[in-house]
C-alpha cells in the first residue's frame, strides 16, 4: 500500500491561478485517485477491530517500522505518560502504553507521517495534524463525561477533517512558486474538504461509525445514525479551535507584554464554546462545560507529547 | 402558564419566584410520573422537572429499556442457534452491540413521546433542569445554559432515581471498567467479562452476555446471587448460567481492580471465609455492578433538614412521607426494592396521602420481575422466610418440563413454586424459567383476592398455556397436603 499515491492533476500554466476553479477541476476530474489509508494505519484499526487481536499482533506492526518504533519509544518516555524507569525497549512502551493507546499512537504517527505530510504545505499541514489530533483527544473527553464509547470518537475526530491534508497534497503540484491567497485557500479547504472526506471514507471502508462520524459531524441536522457520536466529533472540533486559539493568544500575551503593547481582543472565545446549541443534545449543563474546558492543560499535554 | 407573584404572602418565606404550584416532581421516572399524574387527576397543577432532555427517567433510558433490547436480540440470536441446521447460522465474530441494539432509538424515541403525551394530556408542566432546595416551599432549577428560575410548590416529591455507584478504590473509565451506564456503549460484544456484584442489575447483563458468547464470570461477596429471592431459584439461575458458559464465584471479595495498560483488566480476590486465599482472576472488561446511589447531591438537602439514612438514601415513613410534612420521597431515592413497578405505585400513594384520600389497601406484597436468562418473578415469602413465620408450610412445585407448553416451545428450564400455610392461603410464589414475569401477577391477584391455592384447580385455565404450571405444582401442593 503506498501512502504517497496522490490526485493527479493537470499543472495550470496561468501564473494568476483560480483557486476555486482547481478545487472543482480536482474533485470532479476522473482522474483523481484517493491516497491510501497509511498501511500502519490500515492494520491497527483492523486489529482494534478484532476481538480476537493481540498485543503481539501491534508489536509486529511496530517491530516492522523504524520510525513509528522510534516515536513510540519517545512518547513512552514524554511527560504525559510519566514513566518511573526510562523506557528503553518497546515491549517495555507496549507495557507502559497499552493496546488502545498505543493503537491510537500508531495510528496518529502513521498518518501524521504519511497523509498530513507536505513538503510545501509544511506549516499548513502542521497545523491541521494538531487540530486533527486535538480534536481526537477532545472528542475522548468530552465522550468519557457522558459515558459514551470514547474509542470511536477519537478515531472519528482524528480524521474529520482528511480531506483537507489529501487536498493540500494534490494542491501542492500545481502551486509550487506560484502565489496564492492564504485566507482564500483556507476558505476553499473549509468549503470542499468534506466531498472529499467522504470519497475517502468510502474508499477505506473504516467502520460505519467512523465514517459516519466523519461525514456528518458539521451537519448534524442531516444526521440519522450515530447523531451523538457526531455531535462529540462537532463539540471536540469547536473545543480544538478554542485549546489552539487559546495557545495563541497566551503566545501573543507573552510577545505584547514584552513590546508593553496590549491586546485588544474583546471577543470571548471560552463563553462561545460554553453556549453552543449543540452541548444540549448531549445533555451537558453549563457547569459541566465549564469543567471540560477546564481540562485544557492536561489535553495540550498529551498532545504535545503525541506530535512526531 | 402564568408568573404569579401576588400568592408570595401566602409563604412565610420571602423568596422570589417565577412559577407556582400545587406539586412540583421532582424526576420524570415512573415513581415521579405516578406521582405527577395522581396529583393532576385530582385537579392539582402540578410540574415535573428532570435533569436530562427526554422524560422516563434515567434508569429506563441508560438501564431497563436498553438492557431488555439487547436482552430479547440475545434470545433471538439464541433461538436462531437451535434452528441452525436450518438456516446454515453462524454468528459473526465482529459484531458490534450496536447492532444488536438497532432497534433501541426507535424504542426510546417511542417511549419519550409516549410519556410526554401523557404528561401533556394530564396538563402537567414539564421543566428541563436540575433541581435543588431554596427551602421546603422552593425548587431552583439550573437550566442547561446556565440561567435559573424557581418554582414555589405546596407539595413536593422527590423522585430523582439513582445512579451507578462510583467506588472510591477503582477508576470507572468506561472503556475497560465499566458501570451498567457504560456497558452498552461497548463496540463489540467482548471475549470475556467479569462481573462485581449479583444484584438485578448484574445477574440480567451476566446472563444477557453469556448468550451472546462471552465468558462471563460473577464474583459475589456471599454464596448465592439475588439474596432476596427464594434460594431455590437461584440455584436454577447458576445452572443456567453455567449451561451457556458463565460462572458464578460466591464468597469473593475483590480487593484489586486494575486495568493491565495492555489488554485486560487484572482483578485480585480474596475467599470470604477464614482462609483468605488470594487468587488474582483475569478479562478483556468488567462490569462493576456493587450497587446504585440515590441522585441526592445535586438537590440541596442540607437547606430543608431532610433526615437520611446511614445509606444515604431518604427516611421516608408509611405513606412515604418525609420528616417535612409537606415533602414526600419515592422510588430509587428510598431504597428497596428500587423498581420501576414498585415506584410507581409508592407515587400513587405518596400523592394520595398528601391528598388526604383513604387509601383502600396498602400493598404489602410486592411482585419483582428480573429480565435475567431464564427470568425471575416472585411475590409473598420466600422458603426460608415463610418457614420461620409459620410453623407449618406447605409447598407446591411445577417443573416447566412438565408444562404441555413448554414442551411445545423447547422450554426445559423453569420452576413455579406455590407455598402455602396450613389452610392453604397462599404466602408465596416464586417462578423461574420463561415469561415468569408476566405468570407471576396470577399469583399476585390470587393473593391480593385472598384466595386460597385450591384456586387454581377449581377453574379453567386454557391448555396448552404457561399459566398450566399453577394448577400443576397446586396439585403437587394438594399430594404433599395429604402427605
Amino acid at each position: 500500500m503506498n501512502s504517497n499515491t496522490e490526485i493527479k492533476l493537470e499543472k495550470n500554466l496561468d501564473t494568476k491561478l483560480d483557486l476555486k476553479l482547481e478545487f472543482e477541476k480536482l474533485l470532479n476530474s476522473d482522474n483523481l485517485k484517493l491516497p491510501m489509508l497509511p498501511e500502519v494505519s490500515f492494520k491497527v484499526i483492523n486489529l482494534i477491530n478484532n476481538p480476537n487481536s493481540s498485543l503481539n499482533d501491534i508489536s509486529a506492526i511496530i517491530q516492522q517500522d523504524q520510525a513509528i518504533a522510534t516515536h513510540i519509544l519517545r512518547i513512552a518516555n514524554s511527560a504525559a505518560f510519566a514513566p518511573p524507569t526510562e523506557i528503553v525497549s518497546i515491549n517495555q512502551a507496549i507495557s507502559r502504553l497499552g493496546f488502545k493507546l498505543l493503537s491510537e499512537i500508531i495510528i496518529s504517527i502513521s498518518l501524521q507521517l504519511g497523509i498530513f505530510n507536505s513538503k510545501i504545505f509544511k506549516n499548513e499541514m502542521v497545523y491541521l495534524w494538531r487540530f486533527s489530533l486535538l480534536t481526537g483527544l477532545w472528542a475522548k473527553r468530552v465522550s468519557f463525561h457522558k459515558k459514551y464509547n470514547v474509542e470511536a470518537t477519537f478515531i472519528g475526530g482524528l480524521l474529520h477533517e482528511i480531506g483537507k491534508p489529501i487536498l493540500l497534497n494534490s494542491l501542492s503540484k500545481i502551486l509550487n512558486n506560484i502565489k496564492y491567497n492564504e485566507d482564500e485557500m483556507n476558505s476553499l479547504l473549509n468549503e470542499y474538504h468534506l466531498i472529499l472526506s467522504k470519497k475517502v471514507m468510502a474508499e477505506w471502508n473504516l467502520p460505519k461509525l467512523v465514517s459516519s462520524i466523519t461525514c456528518n459531524y458539521n451537519n448534524l441536522d442531516e444526521c440519522v445514525e450515530y447523531k451523538k457520536e457526531a455531535t462529540i466529533v462537532y463539540l471536540a472540533h469547536q473545543l480544538a479551535h478554542y485549546s489552539l486559539e487559546l495557545h495563541k493568544s497566551n503566545d501573543e500575551k507573552n510577545h505584547n507584554s514584552t513590546n508593553s503593547t496590549n491586546s485588544t481582543n474583546n471577543a470571548n472565545p471560552m463563553e462561545t464554546i460554553i453556549t453552543l446549541p449543540q452541548w444540549a443534545g448531549l445533555n451537558y449543563y453549563r457547569d459541566e462545560v465549564e469543567d471540560l474546558i477546564a481540562e485544557n492543560d492536561t489535553v495540550i499535554q498529551t498532545l504535545n507529547s503525541m506530535v512526531v | 402558564m402564568e408568573i404569579i407573584s401576588e400568592l408570595e404572602t401566602e409563604f412565610k418565606s420571602e423568596v422570589v419566584f417565577d412559577y407556582e404550584f400545587d406539586y412540583v416532581i421532582i424526576g420524570s421516572g415512573p415513581g415521579g410520573q405516578n406521582s405527577a399524574i395522581q396529583a393532576a387527576n385530582a385537579g392539582k397543577t402540578v410540574a415535573i422537572i428532570d435533569k436530562e432532555i427526554n422524560v422516563g427517567g434515567h434508569c429506563v433510558y441508560y438501564g431497563t429499556i436498553p438492557s431488555k433490547t439487547l436482552r430479547e436480540a440475545a434470545l433471538a440470536i439464541n433461538k436462531l442457534k437451535k434452528f441452525c441446521n436450518l438456516f446454515d447460522f453462524k454468528m459473526r465474530e465482529d459484531l458490534e452491540v450496536q447492532t444488536l441494539l438497532s432497534r433501541l432509538d426507535d424504542v426510546l424515541s417511542a417511549h419519550n413521546e409516549l410519556i410526554r403525551k401523557q404528561l401533556h394530556k394530564n396538563n402537567i408542566e414539564i421543566f428541563h433542569g436540575r433541581a435543588s432546595f431554596i427551602d421546603r416551599n422552593h425548587i431552583q432549577i439550573y437550566k442547561m445554559d446556565g440561567s435559573k428560575i424557581v418554582l414555589r410548590a405546596k407539595f413536593i416529591v422527590i423522585a430523582s432515581g439513582s445512579s451507578p455507584r462510583v467506588p472510591e478504590d477503582i477508576y470507572v473509565d468506561h472503556e475497560h471498567i465499566l458501570d451498567s451506564d457504560s456497558i452498552l456503549n461497548l463496540i463489540y460484544i467482548p471475549q470475556s467479562l467479569l462481573i462485581l456484584g449479583s444484584g438485578v442489575i448484574a445477574c440480567e447483563y451476566a446472563s444477557t452476555f453469556a448468550l451472546l458468547g462471552t465468558k462471563v464470570t460473577i464474583l459475589e461477596k456471599y454464596d448465592r446471587p439475588l439474596s432476596f429471592m427464594d434460594k431455590e431459584l437461584t440455584d436454577i439461575y447458576i445452572e443456567e448460567l453455567e449451561s451457556y458458559g458463565g460462572e458464578f464465584r460466591g464468597n469473593s471479595v475483590y480487593k484489586s481492580v486494575v486495568w493491565d495498560g495492555v489488554s485486560e483488566v487484572k482483578i485480585e480476590i480474596e475467599s470470604n471465609d477464614e482462609h483468605k486465599i488470594r487468587e488474582t482472576l483475569s478479562a478483556q472488561k468488567v462490569l462493576f455492578a456493587l450497587g446504585r446511589v440515590a441522585n441526592l447531591d445535586k438537590l440541596k438537602l442540607q437547606n430543608i433538614n431532610i433526615e437520611i439514612t446511614d445509606r444515604n438514601l431518604i427516611k421516608v415513613d408509611d405513606n412515604y412521607k418525609t420528616n417535612i410534612d409537606n415533602i414526600y420521597a419515592v422510588g430509587d431515592v428510598i431504597g428497596f426494592p428500587a423498581l420501576a413497578s414498585t415506584s410507581m405505585e409508592q407515587g400513587r400513594l405518596a400523592v394520595s396521602h398528601s391528598l388526604g384520600l383513604h387509601i383502600a389497601k396498602k400493598f404489602k406484597d410486592l411482585p419483582i420481575g428480573i429480565y435475567a436468562i431464564p427470568e425471575l418473578a416472585s411475590i409473598g415469602l420466600t422458603e426460608e422466610q415463610a418457614n420461620s413465620n409459620y410453623q407449618k408450610i406447605y409447598i407446591g412445585r411445577a417443573f416447566f418440563d412438565e408444562v404441555a407448553r413448554a414442551q411445545i416451545s423447547g422450554i426445559n428450564a423453569g420452576l413455579l413454586k406455590i407455598i402455602t400455610d396450613e389452610e392453604m392461603n397462599i404466602l408465596g410464589v416464586h417462578i423461574i424459567g420463561e415469561d415468569a414475569s408476566n405468570l407471576i401477577h396470577i399469583g399476585e391477584m390470587a393473593i391480593l383476592n385472598n384466595n386460597k391455592a385450591t384456586i387454581f384447580i377449581e377453574n379453567i385455565m386454557n391448555f396448552p398455556t404457561m399459566a398450566e404450571a399453577y394448577r400443576i405444582a397446586t396439585l403437587d401442593l394438594l399430594s404433599n397436603f395429604k402427605r
